[in-house]
This record gives structure tokens, sequence and C-alpha cells, in this order.
């Protein structure tokens, strides 16, 4: 039996190497397999008209290892012929960027397939020649939308472990942030390369093996790049983060965030300087704002505290309170922006009264508040298909109550108007009133329109089961905002018929955060939109910006 | 009265370990062969190590083993667990144990580990009857709980993963579990029960030993990966044809067209520069080992030192088996090393120790 095995294995032999063996002597007696990768091309992503918003390709650098490189006379001459440069040149390359014996040294950056592949082929020769493979992605729009496309790069530790079983290798580059690390595994290219045998000169003499490269698989986004563009400028370098949606699936059209980035930036060498300064900068650059900044949402969340009240049957629309100016709450004195005198719920939603809120949020009680903040999807993240959402944070008597801290009256009072705790992140805010806008339902965010050839749908919408007279009454106040004479976000919007709601989200020591949210048209919404400027003042900064952008969308007859 | 006959284990151990100090010493010798931490020089230490152990363990009674059997399984068992922690704190598989200078590699151990278990387990007597107990014994105790006892080494090392050395375990418990005489329809049972669970799992190998599998299928499955480690490990095999390329002569394994030319592909190298005649010469080596080794297993009256032997010689013949096997592109690449021919510690370290163990087992049976 085991005599069988050991049989099996000398004639295994005796067939390699007396029958088969001048097949194989000469083989090696050439020297002659070469291996040559082809890099696939990863995917591109394009916005939903087809636009290119990233394409890849692959570029080929030449590096010398300068002490081999210098012991063998002969492969100077040769490269240069090869490169098509002459020999000084190289030389001077050689020196100018020269570190040390075994540090490789780039000769020549981008150089064409063909010469690459002839530099593989000759490798016998030109032992001290690496052909190194940059995977090259194009942004035709500069910074644009780079929060949503993440960036590429070299593969980290943490990494590694996660996607080694998936074929990654240490030198890999990958998705960071993004579409390019959430869609990873459909963007990348799988590398093929042949196996050829060459004769001494460097010649093609047989193919032994061969496997195709696949591309990586296109991605279409549900944004519209001149849109995203056209928001992305009107913001002018100020802070903040926009999203624009459709009320009725959640699909995105734009999401913007500022301070962006140049993703190409990460690709090229010699930018280290600028890759430390983007993750050390104190405004963070690289945090995408829209769904991962966390903010107090101020006076937007009156509309939630607006509905609880009506669902909850603590008042009328009709019910009018006093507004003098300022209100106590307990044993604090809480300030309203203005003195409004007495008014009813539409008016108290078009001036955007505290005082009116105060006393809303006493009735209902920081229990009702929370839970009405999370049925209108805040404290939970809205479920967008990009990484690294934030949930943001809604106050309640019992998180409190854990942390052994008291709830005060005047806590609840600050509840109601947005103030106090409560972190909401735009695509939140967004969502919240889309959820009015489509008449109560709390659809799922979504950005990835199409994979390939595969239409993605979108997610199911949650039903609130919201009364649709008072959903009605609350849209009124909406649209009073912007249009009545005395609305906070009146500014003169001609045929625009838009409906909003303000925030101003006072924070200590600082400027305010300024929101407007809102949607148009008012009487059959098709957009809803969320802008936020992050310490620019008042809300009326947010709104002159909404104001200039929907104009301009207008003229461009994107709307 | 002795004759060269009894010396033969250490007489060939020689010869072959002579032969890997060779190979290693040509498909080192350009990075300088005797410079510090070079191969060479370690596979040299351990070489002599390996002498030292043997020489302790062949003259060592091997009976008094027997009591050091389970604290030394569940040492290793401990270093195995202790491997798969360590590796999932670092970056994913591995499977070695950095101790002071070297690897220490549990999965070598865990082969004498479970060689040592099974022997003792199926060598049980009562004292009411001479014959062995194990023709009597239920499914549950027959084949089960030494199933079992290979189980647990088995898909610890699986899960390193290191495909060969578990298989090897595998294919030894079958062997031993059949030479001591359990009822053949247990066996055959388990071998249903096995090859009922086996495509579940194919889900738990990892995809580049699926890959490999597919590679021994289909070579051009995968050019740039195995499959050029396969078709290198032919072209440095069969271009040494019927007397080699001479020692120092070999150009596939010290150009470095062949991976891992100085671990599990040592036979690439060894046949490039010998040919046919050496590679003959060795298989002639490893024969007469394992023949041995079954000779000692058939002479000796003790139970637990028949099996042992047994299960030594046929551990050997079939570690010698896939290693050429895989490099002549006859079974998958698994990755096993060729005993006493392979650098590596541990491995060396081992197989030192088996063949100590070997010797004694035939002094004893001489007496």
């Amino acid at each position: 039996m085991i005599e069988l095995l050991f049989v099996i294995l000398a004639i295994g032999v005796f067939y390699l190497q007396i029958i088969r063996g001048d097949f194989y002597f000469s083989l090696s007696i050439r020297n002659c397999v070469r291996v040559i990768p082809f890099e696939g091309v990863r995917g591109k992503i394009l916005d939903r008209n087809g636009e290119i918003i990233v394409d890849g390709r692959v570029s080929y650098n030449i590096s010398v290892l300068p002490r081999e490189f210098k012991q063998n006379a002969d492969s100077l001459n040769k490269l240069a012929a090869l490169l098509n440069k002459s020999p000084s040149q190289i030389n001077k390359t050689i020196k100018k960027d020269f570190l040390s014996a075994s540090t490789p040294i780039i000769v020549a950056r981008d150089v064409d397939k063909r010469t690459a592949f002839l530099i593989e082929e000759n490798k016998f020769i030109l032992p001290a020649v690496v052909v190194q493979l940059i995977p090259k992605r194009n942004y035709p729009y500069h910074n644009s939308a780079s929060h949503i496309l993440g960036y590429l790069g070299r593969i980290d530790r943490w990494r590694i472990t996660k996607l080694k079983d998936y074929g990654y290798k240490v030198k890999d580059m990958v998705g960071f942030g993004g579409i390019e690390e959430s869609l990873e595994q459909v963007l990348r290219a799988q590398d093929g390369g042949i196996q050829l045998e060459v004769d001494h000169r460097g010649g093609i003499s047989r193919v032994l093996g061969f496997k195709q490269s696949t591309g990586g698989k296109d991605v279409y986004l549900t944004i519209d790049i001149r849109i995203q563009k056209l928001i992305e400028d009107a913001f002018a370098g100020r802070r903040g983060a926009a999203v624009v949606m459709e009320p009725d699936t959640g699909k995105i059209i734009a999401l913007a965030s500022f301070p962006d980035f140049y993703p190409q930036m990460f690709l090229e060498e010699d930018n280290a300087g600028y890759i430390k300064g983007l993750l050390t900068d104190a405004s963070a650059p690289l945090i995408n704002r829209a769904i991962s900044g966390q903010y107090p949402l101020g006076s937007v969340f009156k509309l939630v505290s607006a509905i609880a009240a009506l669902e909850r049957k603590k008042i009328t629309a009709e019910k009018r309170f006093f507004c003098p100016g300022r209100m106590l709450a307990g044993l604090k004195e809480f300030d309203c922006w203005s003195t409004h005198h007495s008014q009813d719920l539409l008016e108290a939603i078009t001036h955007s009264c505290n005082v009116y809120f105060y006393r809303l949020a006493l009735l209902l009680g920081p229990n009702t508040l929370s839970e009405y903040a999370g049925r209108f999807g805040l404290g939970k993240p809205s479920g967008i298909d990009l990484p690294y959402e934030a949930q943001g944070f809604v106050p309640s008597l019992l998180e409190r109550r854990i942390k052994l801290r008291n709830w005060y009256d005047g806590d609840t009072a600050n509840f109601g108007i947005g103030q106090g705790d409560l972190l909401v992140t735009p695509i939140q805010a967004a969502r919240l009133m889309a959820a009015i806008a489509n008449g109560g339902k709390l659809v799922k965010p979504y950005i990835i329109g199409r994979i390939d050839t595969q239409e993605l749908k979108p997610k199911p919408a949650a039903e609130l089961g919201l009364d649709a007279k008072i959903i009605k009454a609350v849209i009124e106040g909406l649209k009073q905002v912007v249009n009545a004479e005395t609305g906070t976000a009146n500014i003169g919007w001609g045929d625009l018929r838009v409906a909003g709601k303000t925030g101003t989200a006072q924070v200590k020591n600082k400027l305010s955060h300024g929101w407007f949210v809102g949607f148009l048209p008012y009487d059959k919404p098709k957009l809803v939109f969320c802008f936020f400027l992050e310490h620019t003042g008042p809300s009326i900064h947010a709104v002159a910006l909404v104001h200039q952008v929907f104009k301009q969308l207008r003229e461009e007859g994107l709307l | 009265m002795k004759t060269a006959k009894d010396y033969l284990i250490p007489i060939v151990a020689f010869l072959i370990t002579s032969l890997s100090l060779l190979t290693l010493y040509s498909a080192v010798y350009i990075k300088g062969p005797f410079r510090e931490g070079s191969v060479f020089i370690r596979q040299l230490s351990w070489i002599l190590l390996g002498w030292f152990a043997y020489f302790i363990f062949s003259r060592l009674s091997y009976r008094r083993l027997i009591n050091f059997i389970y604290p030394f399984y569940f040492l290793v068992i401990f270093f195995l667990l202790l491997v798969l922690v360590i590796g999932m704190m670092r970056l994913g598989a591995q499977r070695w144990i950095k101790l002071w200078w070297f690897n220490f590699q549990p999965s070598e151990f865990a082969k004498l580990a479970v060689i040592l278990v099974l022997s003792h387990y199926f060598s049980q007597k009562s004292l009411a009857d001479i014959r062995l107990d194990v023709g009597k014994f239920s499914f549950g105790k027959g084949i089960i709980y030494p199933f079992l006892l290979m189980l647990i080494p088995f898909g610890l090392i699986l899960k390193q993963p290191d495909l060969g050395t578990a298989l090897i375990l595998l294919f030894v418990f079958l062997s031993m579990a059949y030479f001591s005489g359990v009822k053949i329809r247990y066996i055959a049972l388990l071998l249903a029960a096995g090859a009922f669970i086996s495509p579940v799992f194919w889900h738990f190998l990892k995809n580049y030993q699926k890959d490999r599998l597919m590679v021994f299928l289909n070579p051009n499955f995968d050019p740039l990966g195995a499959g050029y480690t396969i078709i290198q490990s032919k072209i440095a095999i069969g271009s040494g044809r019927l007397f080699g390329k001479g020692w120092l002569a070999g150009t596939q394994g010290q150009l470095n067209f062949l991976p891992e030319s100085h671990t599990d592909f040592i036979f690439g190298i060894f046949g490039e520069e010998t040919g046919f005649a050496g590679a003959l010469l060795l298989l002639g080596l490893y024969y007469l080992l394992f023949r041995q080794a079954f000779t000692i297993s058939a002479r000796t009256d003790d139970n637990f030192g028949k099996f042992l032997a047994f299960a030594t010689g046929l551990m050997f013949a079939m570690q010698v088996y896939i290693n050429i096997s895989m490099t002549q592109g006859l079974s998958p690449v698994v990755g096993l090393p060729l005993p006493l021919m392979s650098y590596g510690g541990s491995s060396m370290l081992v197989n030192f120790v088996f063949l100590g163990i070997l010797q004694n087992i035939n002094r004893r049976s001489l007496k």
C-alpha cells in the first residue's frame, strides 16, 4: 500500500525529469517565466444622469533601486532606450532624488502600458528596475461631492484584517469613507495577469497562463451633480451642510458638506502635508457634516412640539398664548427673541415664538417630547446608505435619571424649542421635514440608485399614523413662515412656493448655527431641503442661501 | 548482538539531514550561508539539537512516556489555543508563537501528542484478557472517543489554517483505528458521516485554500498565485533531468523563481540539482526509514510500542508523499514540510523525537 505511494512518486519524478526533462530544462535554462500583472480598473461613480463624477484608470511608474542599478552598467542604457530618455537624464533624476541605496527612485511617471510591459519582460536584464502600478482616479468635478464619494488610500492595518479573506494585500488601495468605502467590494477590480515564457532576449515565445482582469462595477448615484455643484458653489466657503431629497422616496438629490477636500490628493505622492492638514484641521474637513455632524436643531424642533400637542389634544390650533417677551419656567427666566403678544399656533410657528412653545412643552412634559422626537426619526440613524452616520441625541427623563442628574422644568421648556441637549444631524432634519411634506411617512434616505445594471428600489417608508388635518395645519404654518409679511423666512420668494421653518440654535460663547429646513412647492412637494450653516449667526443666512440656490436652479431649469 | 541494521534509523536520518543541509546551503549561498541568522546556520543548529533529542529519547524507555502523555496532550492544546488567540489579536492567521529567538510551531508537536495519545488509547487491555479491549469496544468507546481526542487538535490546526498537518492527523487516526482492530463497520460509519458533512466543510475553508484546491484541478486557475509556484516547481524538478545540474548550479531555486524553496518546496531545488538519480536516492532513504518503522512495529510485542512505531512510520510516509506529490503538481498545495529536509525548527525537533522513540522501541524489541 505505502509502497504504491512511493512508486507513484518515483513515476512522477521519472515523468518530470526523464520524459519531460528536456522541455523543463530548456524552460529553466532561459529563466524564462515572467509574470505581468494586469490591474483591473476600479468602477466609476456616476450621477443619476450618467454624468461621471469619478472614473478610474491605472498608471505605471518606473522606479529603480539605486545601488543595484549602478552595479549594472548595461541596464542604464537599456532603460533609457525603453523610456525614450537619455541616460544622463535618468542619472540626473537618480542623483536628485537619492535617499538611500535601497529606496526606490521614480525615474518615469505615468508611462504607457506598452513601455511598462516591455520593462517587465526584460526584467532579467533590468533586475533593479521596478514597475509600479498606481491606480488613478479622475475627479472631473474636483472637490464636488467629496464626502459622498470618500477617497482611495493605502489599506490600513484595521482594514486589512477585515478584508484579507477577500484577497486584499498589504499594498492595495481601498476606499475610505463614503461610497468608495461602503461599495468597496463592488467598485473593486479583480486583478489578473499573464504568465509568459520569454526567450533570453526578452521576446515572448509562449503564454503559460492567463487570467483576465475584470473591472469593478459602476455605481450610479441618485444625486444630480449639477444641482450638487450649484449648491456647493453657493456655500462660498462657509461651513455647514445641505441635503436635498425627494420627500416621498427618500431619494437624495444633493448632499453637501463644508469644508470639503480634493480626493485626488490621497492618491498622489508628496502630499503628506496636505493630508496631514486635512486630518488635523480643527474644522474637520473629512467629516461629512450632512450625516455625521450633530448639532442642536433650534426652532425647527417646534414643529415636533406642535404636532405632539395637537395629537395629544393638549391644545387646538386656535389656542392662544400671550408672549410678553419672556417667561418663567421653574426658577429661571426664559427669553423670547421678540415680544409677540397674543397669538395662536399658526402665528407662533410663523413668528417662531419661543414663549408659545415653552408653554406647549410644559403642557406636554419631557416624556411626550422624547417620544415624538423618536417617532420623527431623531436620536437614531436615518439608515442612509453611506458609512459613518451619526445617530444624534434625544434627551429623556430616563437618561437623566440614569446619569443621576435632575431634570428641571427649564429643561422641558428648552427641549420644546430644540435647545438643550438635543442633537440632530442635517439628514435627520431633512427626514423630519419630509415626513411632514409627504403626509406622515418616515422615509429611508438613499443615495445609491443603481449598481452596474441593477436598479435599487427605495426602502418602504414607515407610516407614522398622523392625523391629516394636523399635518395640514402645520404645513399652513410653514407656508406662512416663508410667505407671510411677518414670517421669519420672508425675503421675497416670488413664485417659488417654498414652505419651511427656520432655526437659530444658540451655542455657548460662539456664533449660533442657522437652519432652514423646508420643501417646495408647498401644494405638491417635490423636494425637501435642509440647509445648515455652522457658527454663522442667525438663521437668516441659511434662508438667504436657500433663496439663492433655488433662484439659480430655477434660472438654469433644474427645478 | 548488534548489527548495522539496528542503526539503520540514525544512519538514514544522518544521510537525509546532510542532504537537507547541502540543499539549503545551495538555496541561500548567494545571500551568504554563514551570515548571522541565516537559514543554513539555523537549520544546522536545529539538526544538532535534534540529535540531542534523539539521543535522550532513544535511551529513555518509551513506556515511561505514558505518564506524561496526557499532560503533554493538554499542553499542546493550550499552545494551539494560544496561537489562535495571538493570531486573532495580530493580523489574522498564524501558525507559530515567537519564543525567544525561534518560532515555536505547536501544530508540529500536536502530531506527536495525538500519536502518543491514540497509541495509548488503542493499546488498552484489561487484566482478565490478553487480547486488546478495542475489539470489544462499543461504537462510542471504540471510535467516537478516540476520534474526539484527534478532533480537538485537528479543529484547532485547521482553524490556523494549516490544512496539511490537519489532514495528516486525520489519516493517522483512521489508519491507527483500522490497524488496532476497531470494528470495520464503525470506521465505515464514521467515514460515511464524514462524507455526508464534508460539503458543509467547504464553507469553512479560507478562500485561499479553496483557490489552492481549484488550482490543483487547473493550474491556470490562478497563474499568479499558487499556480505560479506549481509551475516553477515543476520546471525546477524537471530541468534536473537524469543527474541534475549539480550542486550550487540550480537556477530556478537560486534566482528566486521558486518561492518557499527552502521550506515546503525544497524538493524542487533538490530535484533540480541532483536530478532523477538524486530524487530516487532520497525516495529510497525515506522508504528505508518507513520500512524499518513497520518492521519494528511488527517485531514488537508491546502493543503501545507497536502502534507507536506503526503510526510514526505512517506519518513519515504520508508527509513525504503529500509534500513530494505537491511539488510535482500531483496533489494540492497544502503547505506541509518534507520531514528532515525542509527548513523548520519545530518540525525538525519533533521528527528527531519520533526517531528517538522509534529507535528505543527497536532496542527493546530486540532484547
